[in-house]
């Protein structure tokens, strides 16, 4: 029966979880390929198996894979952070790097590895990057509470943005390394160049946890499309869902900018993309969402190789150049509930 | 399943909403909840769905104190359709119907149980015309008739519907009462704000009058829906008549133009 | 008449000879840039050259650090080095340059240096200083002194023919045309970033570093405080588990050897002949 086909449907998204997988795979392939200079990468698996130090392996194993997986997990990190953030508060611009959230979480993980704790104590890097993320959050959070219109959220979102990215120069320039106040740029634009195994690590475990608490809300989350009561009167447990949110997206985008620096837009343009191939439901868009996020930040960082220019460039100008105009399309596009 | 409201007393800033209200929602009846803008009918629905937090009183269900209940096994039992029925992203219809089976699924899974339900429900508010589009590009009263679907598809006992009919044409502001006061009278227990005091009159069992915070009145809708109800409480004299055994009533006129 | 007019064209060329004398031998001079500081510390006493950079007092960047305690230090902040009240000021060709103009236009001299990028670069600066500053006996002496050290230098030239590669903070390298491969050269290595035509001061990836196949590389790095992103490149695995396997020369430079060229270049020369062991490879 026909209504029957439209509601089970799950082919169609089955179909695009295997496209994206697909693409990904042929990503991390052509990343792990793409470089400054040319190994093979047969001769490097086998020295690797063969557990066999040489010049491929140490390339491949110590350079490439690293920033392979950190684009990958980074990259589904925000991809789904941005679906996510979007569902709770039922507004479509919402994404970390727009409302100030990636911004926050650079400036704590500034002032933890600038003035020595990450030095001390490594775990220290993420979960000053955590912090920051969360505070700025809970802090937007309670605003669309208060107020949930797009001009409020964008609003308070330029407003957290420029005091975290105001807050992280002058930490910057308190630092007691001369080189610290040269490496705002990286911070609110992010790169994945020679990050190493160590990155992966460091994040690895609170991303995982990040994207666990996100991706249990995929069904309530849906639900919450009918607004709030609906959604409680349908058996959501709201308080629980917004926690889950909150708290994930502090976690993947805390830790990931903490090593990769703020990389905007991402959690903004692939659910907006992949948003007509789950039938818009907030919740089957967070899975898909990560898979396009990661796929879309190993495509730009492998660009960013590729370009010819003397100092690699970073990979936030990248995805910005890619993301503004989406954002600006949004804006334009939901022009009628400005005044709500 | 029977629903009891006991003694109770909401505030919101301060403001007493509702003071000192207890009625007794029997099931197999369609109650109407009636009464002016600001009586305190749509904050008493929320009370109803344990939606509100409550300065004093009690909400039964089955003798049980609502609290008790998880929201999941309340879900299970009470469907709660809001005023506006508002949806954020652009679902299709059968999509959003779907959602009302929310407390009765645990996976992302279709069940067969489901569709049989989202089918009925579908059927029984006459979208079939409707499935496949997407609910944003609807007019208000077909979206009112997919929420009402939604709320249908629940299958609960209680069911309660904040002006459900208010943006619906004539034909289906009749058949969505006709529609609720079947279901009543098959066991449901069926409570409704309208503002339609003709079709309150004809198609609930019982009504309650809400004024400023108060029951005014409560009974069958021909003791409720009295001259001096409708001069003290709305401000308007009404026409009364009865067809074909039924009675009816149709507000007429400001009672302060009336008088001068 | 005759003699009144003879006393006082006698006192016009005494005071014009008076003036000239004064604005050839510079009474306060004021240096802006730390590698000027370098310079003008060898060159002149405490009382003439009336301030330095405060980075000059900075261990990790400046060679003279020690020597820096003798003399005033600036803020670099302009009305700070007016009040120094200097009748010439010594700056970089390259650094603080609103500053620069902005004295100039105040009618202060400034003169700029640029930066040699090799011995006789060097020289030829220091010669042109010791004229300025009308200390051309100092100079002089410096020049000498800076021969002896490159005689020494080339009797223990290491002969093997060893390649060496620079890493700085950020992943740059130097090249041809940098007093980093002079002093490369006058240790006795060959400069891998003049193999793989950088040449200025260019980034460098690390996988072409590790490519690159150096027997020895230099990291430039500061001897404390490397919480920057700057410096963790050189701390990365890959650079670690490759001079392991390959049983790399890893040498630590601190940037007071080569920020700067001028007598520092010389002993940073020095410094990696001693750093290098005799066996290596």
């Amino acid at each position: 029966m026909n209504l029957q086909k439209r509601l089970i449907n799950s082919n169609n998204t089955r179909r695009l979880t295997s496209y994206l997988l697909g693409l990904l795979f042929i990503l991390m392939i052509a990343s792990l390929v793409i470089g400054d200079v040319n190994i093979s990468i047969i001769s490097s698996l086998k020295d690797i198996l063969n557990n066999k130090s040489t010049l491929n392996s140490i390339i491949f194993e110590e350079i490439r894979l690293p920033r392979t997986l950190l684009a990958v997990l980074i990259g589904a990190s925000l991809g789904l952070s941005g679906a996510a953030l979007q569902g709770m508060v039922r507004n479509p611009l919402a994404e970390p790097g727009v409302i100030g959230v990636s911004t926050s979480a650079a400036l704590g993980a500034v002032i933890v590895f600038y003035f020595g704790l990450a030095a001390a104590f490594p775990m220290a890097l993420p979960l000053g990057g955590i912090t920051g993320a969360l505070l700025a959050v809970i802090f937007l959070y309670l605003l669309t509470r208060r107020n949930n219109s797009m001009l409020s959220l964008i609003l308070a979102g330029v407003a957290v943005s420029s005091l975290a990215a105001a807050l992280t120069a002058l930490a910057l320039n308190l630092s007691p390394n001369p080189y610290a106040s040269l490496e705002i740029f990286f911070w609110l634009m992010g790169s994945l160049a020679d990050r190493s195994f160590s990155h992966v690590w460091l994040i690895l475990l609170p991303t995982l946890i990040g994207w666990w608490l996100m991706l249990g809300t995929r069904r309530d989350l849906d639900v919450l499309s009918l607004g709030e009561d609906s959604a409680q009167s349908l058996g959501v447990q709201l308080q629980s869902l917004n926690k889950r949110i909150i708290l994930g997206v502090a976690l993947a985008v805390g830790s990931a900018v903490s090593v990769s620096g703020g990389i905007g837009f991402v959690g903004l343009v692939v659910p907006h993309l992949l948003r007509p191939y789950v039938g818009y439901q907030p919740g089957r868009l967070l899975v898909s969402s990560a898979l396009g996020g990661a796929v879309l930040l190993l495509a730009a960082d492998i660009t960013v190789r590729l370009l010819p220019t003397q100092q690699e460039l970073k990979i936030g100008v990248l995805t910005a150049l890619l993301g503004a105009p989406f954002f600006l399309h949004l804006i334009l596009k939901s022009k009628r509930e400005w005044t709500s | 399943m029977s629903l009891l409201a006991c003694n109770i007393c909401v505030n919101l800033s301060a403001k007493a909403i509702l003071k000192n209200i207890s009625v007794d929602f029997p099931d197999g009846k369609l109650v109407g909840l009636i009464g002016p803008n600001g009586a305190g009918k749509s904050t008493l629905m929320r009370v109803l769905a344990g939606l509100q937090t409550l300065e004093s009183g009690e909400i039964r269900l089955n003798d049980r104190h609502i609290e008790q209940f998880s929201r999941l096994e309340l879900a299970k039992k009470i469907t709660y359709l809001p005023q506006l029925g508002e949806c954020h992203w652009p679902l299709t219809v059968e999509r959003v119907v779907m959602l009302g089976r929310h407390p009765h699924s645990d996976s992302h899974r279709v069940d067969p149980n489901s569709i049989k339900a989202v089918q009925q429900a579908i059927e029984e508010v006459d979208i079939q015309h409707l499935v496949g589009r997407s609910v944003n590009e609807l007019s208000g009263g077909e979206r009112a008739r997919v929420m009402l679907a939604r709320a249908l598809a629940t299958q609960s006992d209680i069911l309660l519907a904040d002006e459900p009919i208010v943006s619906l044409d004539p034909r289906h502001q009749i058949e969505v009462m006709a529609l609720l006061q079947e279901l009543a009278h098959k066991g449901k227990t069926v409570i409704v704000v309208l503002h339609e005091l003709h079709l309150a009159m004809r198609y609930c069992d019982s009504l309650v009058l809400l004024d400023n915070g108060e029951k005014v009145s409560e009974g069958e809708p021909a003791n409720v829906l009295t001259p001096k109800n409708l001069h003290d409480v709305y401000g308007v004299d009404a026409l009364f008549g009865e067809h074909q055994g039924v009675n009816w009533v149709l507000p007429w006129q400001d009672n302060k133009k009336g008088k001068t | 008449m005759k003699l009144k007019r003879l006393l006082l064209f006698s006192g016009f060329f005494y005071a014009l000879v008076l003036s000239a004398n004064i604005m050839a031998k510079p009474q306060r001079v004021v240096s802006l840039n730390l590698c000027a500081d370098q310079l003008l510390m060898e060159l002149l006493p405490p009382d003439r050259l009336v301030g330095i950079t405060q980075l000059a007092a900075d261990s990790g960047a400046s060679y003279l650090y020690q020597k820096a305690a003798y003399f005033h230090q600036h803020s670099s902040r302009i009305e700070e080095i007016m009040a120094l009240k200097p009748d010439l000021i010594i700056a970089g060709q390259f650094t603080s340059q609103a500053t620069n103009q902005l004295l100039e236009s105040l009618g202060y001299k400034v003169i700029r240096l640029g930066l040699p990028v090799t011995v006789k670069g060097i020289f030829k600066q220091i010669k042109f200083l010791g004229e300025q500053l009308d200390q051309s006996d100092p100079a002089a002496e410096l020049i000498a002194k800076m021969q002896r050290e490159l005689n020494a230098l080339a009797a223990a030239r290491d002969r093997r023919n060893l390649r060496a590669v620079v890493y700085y903070a950020n992943g740059f390298s130097a090249g041809r045309h940098t007093i980093v491969n002079e002093i490369l050269n006058l240790a006795g290595f060959k400069n891998i970033a003049v193999e793989l035509n950088i040449d200025h001061i260019a980034p460098l990836s690390l996988e072409a570093l590790i490519a690159s196949n150096p027997d020895i590389l230099l990291l430039g790095r500061l001897d404390d405080n490397t919480d920057s992103l700057a410096h963790q490149v050189l701390r990365h695995n890959a650079i670690e588990r490759y001079t392991a396997l390959k049983q790399v020369t890893k040498i630590m430079v601190p940037d007071r050897y080569w920020s700067c060229a001028g007598p520092s270049s010389l002993a940073a020369a020095a410094y990696l002949q001693q750093n290098v062991p005799d066996s290596s490879n």
